[in-house]
């Protein structure tokens, strides 16, 4: 009987023996591991299909042999498999399918099934490459692979895991609104595939105060320091016109204005409203409109146009507490700037004393692909000391 | 709302029009005094009176040439073909004639006209009396195909196809003539060009025209009772032109589809669909398109073999069934 080289998968030509168990002369009784084979995608025993003498090996150790190709003789065996033979090998293939060329074959052996291109479909084959998908490891259930079998792998099974993680642990589920859901994406996507740097300046915030101080007891109410840093930031923004940038894919896209957004957190989520050229706006303009649109956000009865776009945004959580945070990059923008809480900080004064002064640190996070770090720099620099001289900014 | 069958429904398609129009006239052998050899005209010559309801010599030569003449100067003839492979006896005009002409002479000249054939199979007429003809007449730029399954369809495309400013080919489905539909009331005008889809469904597409419809129906019932699998059915309708917004979304639904033609195979209004699923809608696919036909043979004349040759509910059943576990 001629052993031949088993079929080792789909696109796998040929195997190599990794080991005989056998040397020529040897006895070997059906189902005894006969010889260890491997491709690069697997390895298997191959079992003797019937007892016999091991009368020939006709390829050493290490060597490759294409798959059909006779790998060995077994002498004194059954040509056709007794039925006490165990089925050798594991599937896809039997390892003792004969070439058709010997003499009395009765009949040529069924093809092993291969998982061939026609029997994964189109629609299979595109959601497979948008998802990441690779198709040699589904598995081969002998049916032809459809879309459902890839939105199955790609969706289900990871949720699937973490639910079986947490069975045991008292929880409630929620369904994801499709904010979260689009938080979610956006987010992950940009912090994948942006190259965020990040770098911190403390401003003092004596000079803003007692400005808001002056314009609180004259006029009786004064925009927020999230309206005076927006201003701050757009005309930072027009003083270093290299970072008023956005990365268009192919190309770059400078802007002559700064449309600046703002996060504005929500019960179940948040949207970042944009101010349009806020350099041209005033503080307390810049408040009011601020105010209509975090209201309006609340409401849900924000448009597209009022938060798509904007070159640059800011999120402001000073006002609980945190003294300093890395926000993420709100894509298709270039940059945000995290706002911390003002906090009294110890400061050594010209004539060598301490003094008590209002400090702010903000965070400024920049996509490197269009910003690089003097140009962050700077406009971090031109940001400080647009707040830190407020009356400007009126 | 009324039961009318689908031969009541052509005749009451063809009187609204001409009650509406008086440049509408009906021409074609027995069509007046006979009412038709389908019974789809009975009634038209007694209301309409002899000069707007014409019988014609046995000539579909003269029958056509004259409709294009009426149509050229200022009529809108109905005319009948009695079956439709007697097209073939006056094929130039539709092949060279009705759709060039509005083209050939800069819109000088238009040709709005009807022609109406018995299309189809189902009641053993034999090899020469029972084919589908759609493919003969879609192929020619500038002429429009209509092909209605039920009755109220007939009425509301009818009235469409007098009333549209080009040429259409109106086959009427000689196994049809006989089954009954509710037509609503009152003036019926649908519009040209548009599918329907007939049975909503999630596992495949089943595309059909005429008599297949219905057996498509019957099938899809069968596939969801007996093996869960969910059809949808879409009624083309318009051949031409063809509502291929519906075919290609409903595709994206269900990513199987599956025309059922009554022609032979070769060259069937199904090859030109699938090529068209399969230029936009490739990606959508999550098996090949399969087209199931009458075989390419004549249409035998006894019924147990006129059975064998024309799709039926049997077979597209199989063919789906087969093609969705494969």
């Amino acid at each position: 009987m001629n052993i031949v080289m088993p079929s080792l998968g789909a696109s796998v030509s040929e195997g190599k023996i990794v080991q005989w168990f056998k040397a020529v002369g040897d006895e070997v009784a059906a189902g005894e591991p006969l010889l260890e084979v491997e491709s690069d995608k697997t390895s298997l025993e191959i079992e003797a299909p019937a007892s016999g003498t091991l009368s020939e090996i006709r390829v050493a150790e290490d060597d490759i042999a294409p798959v059909g190709e006779i790998i060995c003789i077994l002498a004194g065996a059954d040509e056709q498999p007794a039925e006490t033979v165990e089925a050798p090998a594991p599937p896809p293939a039997s390892p003792t399918a004969e070439p058709p060329s010997t003499e009395d074959v009765p009949g040529d052996p069924a093809p092993p099934p291969v998982r061939g291109r026609s029997q994964i479909s189109p629609r299979a084959r595109k959601l497979a490459a948008e998802k990441g998908i690779d198709l040699t490891q589904l598995a081969d259930t002998g049916a032809p692979v459809t879309g459902a079998d890839i939105l199955a792998k790609s969706n289900a099974v990871p949720a699937a895991d973490v639910s079986l993680m947490y069975a045991d642990t008292p929880h409630q589920r929620h369904t994801i609104s499709s904010m979260r859901g689009t938080i979610a994406r956006r987010l992950t996507e940009a912090k994948q595939t942006i190259p965020h740097f990040y770098m911190s300046a403390e401003i003092d915030l004596g000079p803003l105060e007692q400005l808001r101080n002056e314009l609180r007891s004259k006029v009786g109410e004064c925009p927020t320091v999230t309206a005076f840093a927006i201003k701050a930031l757009a005309e930072a923004l027009r003083a270093v016109p290299e970072a008023n940038v956005v990365w268009a894919g192919d190309s770059i896209l400078q802007f002559e204005r700064a449309d600046i957004a703002v996060a504005v957190a929500l019960d179940d989520g948040l949207l970042t409203p944009v101010i349009r050229d806020a350099g041209g706006k005033t503080p307390s303009s810049i408040s009011a409109e601020l105010k209509d649109l975090a209201t309006r956000a609340r409401q849900g009865r924000l448009q597209p146009a009022d938060y798509e776009g904007g070159v640059a945004s800011i999120s402001n959580l000073g006002m609980h507490g945190v003294g300093r945070f890395q926000a993420i990059i709100n894509p298709p923008q270039a940059l945000i700037l995290a706002l911390g809480a003002s906090e009294r900080r110890p400061r050594e004064a010209d004539d060598g004393s301490v003094q008590f002064v209002s400090q702010m640190t903000v965070t400024l996070s920049a996509d490197h692909r269009v910003v690089d770090g003097v140009t962050g720099a700077n406009l971090l620099a031109a940001f400080g000391t647009r707040l830190q001289a407020p009356d400007g900014l009126l | 709302m009324a039961q009318l069958t689908y031969r009541e429904a052509v005749a009451r398609g063809i009187a609204q029009e001409m009650a509406r129009d008086e440049d509408v006239v009906l021409l074609g052998e027995d069509v007046a005094k006979a009412g038709g050899v389908f019974k789809a005209t009975d009634g038209i010559l007694e209301r309409f009176g002899p000069r707007r309801a014409l019988d014609t010599p046995i000539s579909e030569q003269a029958i056509l040439g004259s409709a294009m003449g009426a149509a050229m100067t200022g009529l809108k003839p109905i005319a009948e073909i009695m079956f439709g492979d007697f097209v073939a006896v006056c094929y130039d005009f539709i092949a060279n004639e009705f759709g060039k002409t509005r083209y050939m002479t800069d819109g000088q000249v238009k040709c709005p006209l009807v022609v109406r054939m018995a299309n189809g199979g189902g009641v053993a007429f034999g090899a020469q009396h029972s084919q589908s003809v759609e493919n003969w007449c879609m192929q020619f730029p500038g002429l429009k195909v209509v092909a209605p399954s039920s009755p109220a369809d007939v009425v509301g495309l009818l009235a469409a196809a007098v009333r549209d400013p080009d040429p259409v080919i109106f086959l009427e489905h000689k196994g049809l003539y006989g089954t009954r539909g509710e037509v609503p009331d009152g003036e019926i005008v649908d519009t040209l060009g548009t599918a329907k889809i007939l049975r909503p469904g999630t596992d495949c597409t089943l595309i059909a025209v005429g008599m297949m419809v219905p057996r498509s129906l019957a099938a899809a019932e069968q596939l969801k009772a007996d093996f869960g699998i969910d059809a949808e059915v879409i009624d083309l309708r318009s051949l031409m032109p063809l509502d291929t917004r519906t075919l290609l979304a409903s595709v994206g639904r269900t990513h199987r589809v599956f025309t059922v033609e009554e022609n032979p195979r070769v060259l069937g209004w199904g090859a030109e669909i699938v090529s068209i699923i399969a230029d936009e809608a490739f990606f959508d696919l999550d098996g090949p398109p399969v087209r199931i036909t009458a075989p390419h043979v004549p249409i035998s004349t006894p019924p147990h073999l006129e059975a064998l040759v024309i799709p039926s509910v049997e077979r597209i059943v199989e063919a789906v069934r087969q093609s969705l576990a494969a």
